[in-house]
């Protein structure tokens, strides 16, 4: 490999951390600033030939100390970063998303009203031009928000490249590197840095070093899993990951699929040595986090129901490692008839694999459809 | 608008350019992130008279690059340089090659750094890049030669064809 392609490669992992309006903001406090000082030094410069002018002994007043700026942790930064605090509809009609230049990460899509709207990480929307996106389950956004599939189209939301992709429904690897596409006739692995697509094997997920995790013997609680080279079927690393001794009774990794078998629920990897394997059948949100080298259930991640039996958690998407749910506050979710109360609205949180407190990083207007990162399904 | 008009979108499109490049220059998210909107408030400050030289793109770029440098300077001797690199698979890993790569450009000493960027990403010519680094041209070349030995050391496979930096 020559050092100029190699620098490339690993040139693609950036993000987009330039923000204009941020830049502007110091750029004119600091002005405002100097211009303060420089009133303030001819003010003074005038005080003092007064002063000497005739004599009189009276002091010149201090001018208030300048605000300083506030330093943020990286972590900080990161979370601001990714998501607005507050996405609220636009009062007009939204600006389409610009062809001919990039707008930046993505921190999701929503949709109210058969409108879906891209909402950028500096809080910019964007109208989506095709009014179905979420009955077609066409659409995707990748884990770090810098990708967005569209249907056919795979588009660079930091600039203006566009790749042509297979039409299917979408699953990301954790750092966006990877794209796995289910189509008519099988699935295609989609290589985001070079555009490139590779059949492969009927695969539940694909990881960050391109590899694809191949589900086989499915039962309810159990699965046997083989990691193996997406294109050449090279290096098969083969465990079994079972569930029955850590789920009740009307749990499982598993449904019953059309054939009569079973087929695994969604799988979230989070990184090459770890992934969630959803379970249905509870109450609560349950997740096991799973080994990817051994197969061993490293801890049953639970988001317990709020109100049981009603959940108002739910699953949308992969952030960089984390898990994104969606949260629909519980009561008043549906004005009564003749009523003005105000109507909560929605939240997006993360979640660590291994569990934890949700934190919430995004609040939307109720009643919308959500699309998150790393994702392919509107909530 | 006024004494900003056009920048925003001067950095909305070329903004993933640079900050492609900070993100080599330090290899770290956060860090990239610091060193673009540094040189973004700077260039914002000088906007009629950045855009008045005719070269937006190469000012922010030197000031992305002297910041990336000055910060060297007051934290650098925070990182911890390894000798040698742990092992890792080579050969058919792109993953690994490229965090393998991205390690050992971060063990490079800031200026290598800058000109290996500059030469071998950017295609810049020894003239270009000694006239960013507010360098002389031998200075430049004799930093190519440190950084590429330094680097075939380090990650031989990524080094192979010296010629295609040293032209």
């Amino acid at each position: 490999m020559r050092l100029g392609e190699a620098l490339r490669m690993v040139a693609q992992d950036a993000e987009m951390y330039a923000d204009p309006q941020r830049a502007l903001e110091l750029a004119r406090r600091r002005r405002r600033r100097r211009l303060a000082a420089g009133s303030a030094t001819a003010a003074a410069l005038v005080i003092a030939a007064v002063w000497a002018v005739h004599l009189l002994p009276f002091k010149a007043s201090r001018l208030p100390a300048s605000p300083r700026p506030v330093a943020t942790s990286s972590g900080e930064r990161a979370s601001k970063r990714a998501y607005p605090a507050r996405v609220e509809l636009p009062s007009g009609a939204a600006t389409p998303l610009p062809t001919d230049r990039g707008v930046g990460p993505a921190a999701l899509i929503y949709s109210v009203g058969n409108r879906p709207l891209l909402v950028a990480t500096t809080g910019a929307q964007y109208a989506l031009p095709t009014p179905n996106l979420f009955d077609s389950g066409l659409i995707a956004l990748s884990p770090d928000g810098r990708w967005l599939l569209d249907g056919p189209v795979l588009r660079d939301l930091t600039s203006n490249v566009t790749y042509d992709v297979p039409r299917g429904t979408a699953q990301w690897s954790p750092d966006a590197r990877w794209l796995l596409i289910e189509t008519s006739s099988g699935h295609q692995l989609v290589n985001t840095v070079s555009g490139r697509a590779i059949p492969v094997a009927n695969a539940a997920a694909v990881l960050d070093n391109g590899q694809i995790l191949v589900a086989s013997n499915i039962q309810r609680t159990r699965a046997t899993i083989t990691i193996t080279d997406a294109g050449s079927g090279g290096n098969p690393h083969t465990f079994t990951v079972d569930g029955s001794g850590i789920l009740a009774a009307d749990e499982g990794i598993a449904g019953r699929s059309g054939d009569g078998g079973f087929s695994l629920y969604q799988v979230w990897p989070y990184s090459t040595d770890g992934a969630l394997f959803e379970v249905q059948g509870s109450t609560n949100l349950v997740l096991l986090d799973v080994s990817l080298t051994d197969g061993r259930i490293l801890h049953r991640t639970v988001v317990p129901a709020e109100q049981p039996p009603y959940q108002f958690w739910a699953i949308a998407g992969m952030d960089s490692g984390k898990l994104v749910l969606r949260h629909q506050p519980p009561g008043n979710t549906t004005p009564s008839p003749g009523t003005t109360t105000p109507v909560p609205p929605y939240q997006l949180a993360v979640i660590d694999p291994s569990g934890g407190t949700p934190a919430v990083v995004c609040t939307i207007p109720a009643h919308s459809l959500v699309l998150a990162r790393g994702s392919n399904r509107a909530l | 608008m006024g004494r900003y008009e056009g920048f925003p979108e001067f950095v909305l499109a070329r903004g993933p350019a640079l900050c492609r490049t900070a993100y080599l220059l330090c290899g770290d998210h956060a860090t990239a992130e610091d060193l673009v909107q540094s040189a973004l408030v700077r260039t914002a400050e000088r906007w009629p008279s950045v855009v008045a030289g005719g070269n937006p793109e190469g000012y922010v770029r030197r000031a992305t690059i002297n910041e990336h440098i000055s910060r060297w300077r007051r934290f650098g001797r925070r990182e911890r340089l390894v000798a040698e690199l742990p092992d890792r698979p080579m050969a058919s890993d792109d993953t690994a090659d490229r965090l393998h790569l991205l390690t050992a450009i971060r063990n490079l000493a800031p200026r290598q750094r800058a000109v290996v960027v500059l030469r071998s990403y950017e295609d810049l010519s020894e003239t270009e890049t000694a006239a960013i680094l507010g360098c002389s041209v031998g200075t430049v070349k004799r930093q190519t030669h440190d950084a590429l030995a330094r680097l075939r050391q380090l990650v031989p496979v990524a080094v192979d064809d010296a010629s295609e930096v040293v032209r």
